[in-house]
């Protein structure tokens, strides 16, 4: 069989878990099938936007792109469920839903809707937003433009709040933030200790609003060329990996909020109970179009 | 042999009838595309001053960066086209410029069949993108066509414009038509079918390039 | 390699540099029978400039569009005139600080030169200076235009690389000064060679008068400056800013002819649409390299050479000198940026923002070397000048210059002072 180089996109930085990870998994991949399968790793967004990326995976230009569910959900609104706020209390919690059938289940819309296999999830920390000038709560972000993945499900969160939401693509958050297009940005510990956002914000609002899960999606143009037992070997593989950075960052979040802390980042929780009615609201817009809202929301209470 | 002197005259009445319909054209196609680069950069200016103003309200309003960018890209592509025309293109000129007159003449004239040919590639890559006639077999629904094709196009969103992103795409045939027409243009006139036209650039040539 | 081969064919062939990319992109397509990638290629170019940064292009070349039709120009230079007054020479550095004052307005050289050109060099000319020095002066002092901000070159770059684009204009600050500082060095120098004419007197009053009435053009600088360096206003917003207020000035000038408003608008379009088309189709033909891992093989080349930072950016100025004389400002920018830039920053652990400024005024500087050089032949053609005469002129100015590049490569507070 003919040797082939499996091309995997990403928009994080060479030093993040996603990319080490799909470099260890094309390590294995290669000491699997002697060498007969290797992967090109594309992290920082060399090969486009995320949403450049699910384009390419349509045609077959990328064989593998580990993409944010919230871009993802433009394509395959059963997603924006697990974009629902306050869906999850904790990192625990949130890999827990990422484990469950429900999820499990919104991967086989994968093919239909974006032309690509879902091979399983990731995640990072749980969102925060960070704000350019100082804020004391929630109520200071209205008026304010805030940057969001360009996803519906973030918007409709930032609308209800009364901010402006601004979709910006991972890509172009420190430039926006640096040069105020936007006041404020939607973002997690992790990205922002690497980032150095918090150079560039002077307050973040700890709100853990929403849970921000990966997915792999492998081009289904692609897919169909491989043999099944290549298939089956891929799916093992990246399922190990997705497994550990889902462990690893639930194992992390507190480590990085601390490093940030410890910066003299100004951090100011936010308590769950202020967002009752904006979570009725958002439920309200998306029960139809996320079906599995309800079984989740059932499943982290 | 009086024949053949007057079949060539014939033919060249004929040929100089064609190539002066493709320069009328073109110069149909470019006073749109002016009309459409003045209103596009007018109101990019415009949307951005609002953007200003709304923010120090604190009403800013999300459509605004959006419709903005694409309209920039939109003169990106419209005003290409029209540079084409006006032979505005920033080109490396030192080894042909060594050429003499009629050699140069003929590296023109291949120059611009260049520029043809990747005009009328882009119309193709174009068509394969927009896929007009699947979709019309489909009957424009737009879910059967997606999952007989897996071409995505249709299905995918703007962010905060409201319309479907393809809409926005329709600038790119806009720009490979124009493109291929004002080669041709530029090649019927190379060739000596037509007198080249007077053509006053609206830019000095290449001065934003530095 | 193929598409290294048709790369350089089509280029020397007398293709537009854009076209030319396009193609290498396709011939590599070809080459390696990825043809799937044909079915991302429109997307790929549209989605290179679908950027908010970019946004700041056509509001800064409306900016250039409004002052110069407003009448700003030649105020700015009374002014210039008004505060040098009576040294020997005096209308040699009056070209160099007006046109560092302009640079603060404008953002790209053949502009400025093209604009300064036309006003400056006549007048030098009646005052009794050589003709081709003051091509040469008024061409080299063009250079400041995308140094010193705003800068289109330092707009693109910040987009390519991600790096704040207001750190970019506050880092082109110092070394502006320092050329602007070379400059007059320069000219003092070539004073003991050529015999610059003395200006005749002019009154206190007089001077108070012109320097007033030039003063309000401040207004754009100002604007432009100050709302990046508070962080006021986005570059893109800033530059709408400047626009109005040069609206506001021509009209309070009263030079500005509202009928003539869709022209500028048009103008602005086109300038727009050649420098944004060569991102877009700079961007499809990084994606193929990338795709093929060009980078990696540049990469170890270069780290065979260059032993550390240091060495790596004297290595870049004499990469760039070369590549300059063929290829320069934007074009060269988009060729180079993608190659180099992971390796300086990932390798040699360089500053993005001093990588870009140094980048950015070598190939700025390869605006007026020969063979190929925009500024130089505008320069020229505009003052039906020789450009042989005319860079034999400017030769001293051109040293000045690697003479500053040599000091911001070694030493990277120059352009980081500003904005750490
Ligand atoms: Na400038
Ligand atoms: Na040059």
């Amino acid at each position: 069989q003919d040797s082939r180089t499996i091309r995997i996109g990403l928009v994080v930085p060479p030093n993040q878990q996603w990319t080490l990870s799909a470099q260890a998994f094309g390590e294995e991949l290669k000491a699997a099938t002697n060498g007969r399968l290797s992967v090109a790793v594309f992290p920082s967004s060399q090969l486009g936007s995320e949403a450049q990326m699910i384009q390419q995976l349509q045609t077959g230009a990328l064989d593998m792109g580990w993409l944010t569910t919230a871009e993802l959900s433009n394509r395959v609104p059963e997603l924006a469920a697990l974009h629902a706020p306050f869906l999850v209390k904790d990192m625990d919690q949130a890999r827990a839903v990422l484990e469950s059938p429900v999820a499990e289940k919104i991967l086989e819309r994968f093919p239909a809707s974006i032309g690509a296999i879902g091979l399983g999830y990731g995640m990072t920390g749980l969102r925060q937003i960070l704000t350019r000038d100082k804020s004391t709560g929630i109520a200071d972000i209205k008026g304010k433009k805030i940057r969001v993945i360009p996803s519906a499900p973030a918007r409709d969160f930032y609308e209800l709040l009364g901010a402006a939401p601004t979709p910006v693509p991972f890509a172009g958050v420190y430039d926006a933030l640096a040069n105020g297009q936007v006041d404020g940005i939607d973002m997690d510990f992790e990205a922002t200790f690497y980032n150095k956002y918090n150079q560039l914000a002077k307050t973040m609002l700890v709100t853990n609003h929403v849970m921000a899960p990966m997915a792999a999606a492998f081009s289904a143009r692609v897919w169909r060329d491989l043999s099944e037992a290549d298939q089956k070997l891929i799916r093992d593989l990246v399922a190990k990996q997705m497994k550990l950075i889902r462990n690893e960052f639930v194992a992390n979040e507190e480590a990085f909020r601390k490093r940030l802390a410890e910066a003299g980042f100004e951090m100011r929780p936010v308590a769950r109970e202020t967002f009752a009615e904006v979570v009725k609201a958002w439920d309200a817009r998306w029960e139809a179009k996320a079906p599995d809202l309800k079984a989740l929301r059932t499943f982290t209470r | 042999m009086d024949l053949t002197a007057r079949d060539a005259a014939l033919l060249r009445c004929r040929r100089r009838t064609v190539a002066e319909a493709t320069q009328a054209v073109s110069r149909v196609v470019a006073a749109g595309e002016k009309v459409l680069v003045t209103a596009f950069v007018a109101a990019i200016f415009a949307l951005i001053l609002l953007n200003i103003a709304t923010r120090a309200a604190g009403r800013p309003l999300i459509w605004v960066d959006e419709l903005a960018i694409y309209l920039m890209v939109a003169t990106c592509f419209i005003g290409t086209s029209l540079t084409v025309r006006q032979r505005l293109d920033f080109a490396v000129t030192l080894v042909i410029d060594a050429l003499g007159q009629a050699k140069r003449r003929v590296v023109d004239a291949m120059l611009t069949v260049i520029g043809l040919a990747y005009g009328l590639f882009l119309i193709v890559l174009c068509w394969r993108l927009f896929d007009p006639v699947q979709l019309a077999w489909s009957g424009f629904d737009i879910a059967a066509y997606t999952a007989a094709s897996l071409n995505f196009l249709y299905t995918d969103p703007t962010q905060t414009l409201g319309i479907p992103k393809w809409v926005v795409l329709l600038v790119l045939p806009l720009y490979a038509v124009g493109v291929s027409i004002h080669c041709l243009a530029n090649l019927v006139e190379d060739l000596g079918w037509a007198e080249r036209e007077r053509i006053a650039a609206d830019s000095a040539a290449t001065l934003e390039a530095g | 390699m193929i598409t290294g081969a048709a790369f350089t064919a089509f280029l020397l062939g007398g293709l537009p540099i854009g076209l030319v990319l396009c193609l290498a992109t396709l011939s590599y397509v070809v080459a390696t029978r990825n043809w799937q990638l044909f079915d991302s290629y429109l997307i790929q170019l549209f989605g290179g400039i679908d950027s908010y940064g970019l946004l700041a292009l056509p509001l800064f070349i409306l900016v250039g569009e409004f002052m110069n039709a407003g009448g700003i120009t030649t105020r700015l230079l009374e002014m210039t005139m008004a505060i040098t007054g009576r040294i020997r020479g005096s209308l040699a550095y009056v070209n160099v600080f007006a046109n560092g004052l302009i640079s603060s307005i404008l953002g790209s050289s053949t502009t400025q030169i093209a604009i300064m050109a036309q006003t400056l060099v006549p007048e030098m000319v009646r005052k009794g200076y050589d003709k081709n020095f003051a091509v040469a002066t008024t061409v080299s002092a063009g250079l400041l235009g995308p140094i010193i901000p705003p800068s289109l070159i330092f707009v693109i770059y910040g987009v390519m690389v991600q790096a704040p684009i207001g750190d970019m204009f506050v880092a082109g600050i110092i070394p502006g000064l320092l050329i602007i500082a070379a400059f007059c060095l320069v000219i003092w120098l070539m004073g003991f060679w050529l015999a610059y004419p003395i200006e005749p007197h002019a009154s206190v009053r007089e001077r108070i008068g012109r320097f007033m009435r030039g003063l309000p053009t401040m207004l754009i600088p100002i604007v432009i400056l100050v709302s990046i360096m508070t962080g006021l206003a986005s570059p893109t917003e800033s530059a709408a800013l400047a626009c109005v207020a040069a609206l506001f000035l021509g009209l309070g000038y009263r030079e500005i002819d509202l009928r003539q408003l869709p022209q500028m608008f048009l103008r602005t379009g086109l300038n727009t649409a050649i420098v944004l088309y060569l991102v877009a189709a700079a961007n499809v033909f990084t994606w193929v390299l990338i795709h093929g891992q060009v980078p990696q093989v540049v990469a170890s080349w270069m780290t065979s050479v260059a032993s550390g930072p240091v060495s790596f950016m004297l290595w870049l100025n004499l990469i760039l000198l070369v590549i300059g004389t063929v290829i320069d400002g934007v074009a060269g920018l988009i060729l180079i940026v993608p190659i180099l830039y992971p390796i300086a920053t990932g390798l040699y652990g360089i500053d993005p923002i001093h990588f870009g400024v140094v980048v950015s005024i070598n190939l700025t500087l390869g605006l007026v070397s020969p063979p190929v050089g925009a500024a130089l032949f505008v320069g020229a053609s505009l003052t039906n000048t020789k450009p042989s005469d005319v860079f034999a002129m400017s030769l001293p100015f051109c040293l000045a210059t690697c003479v500053v590049l040599v000091v911001l490569s070694i030493w990277p507070w120059f352009t980081l002072a500003l904005i750490r």
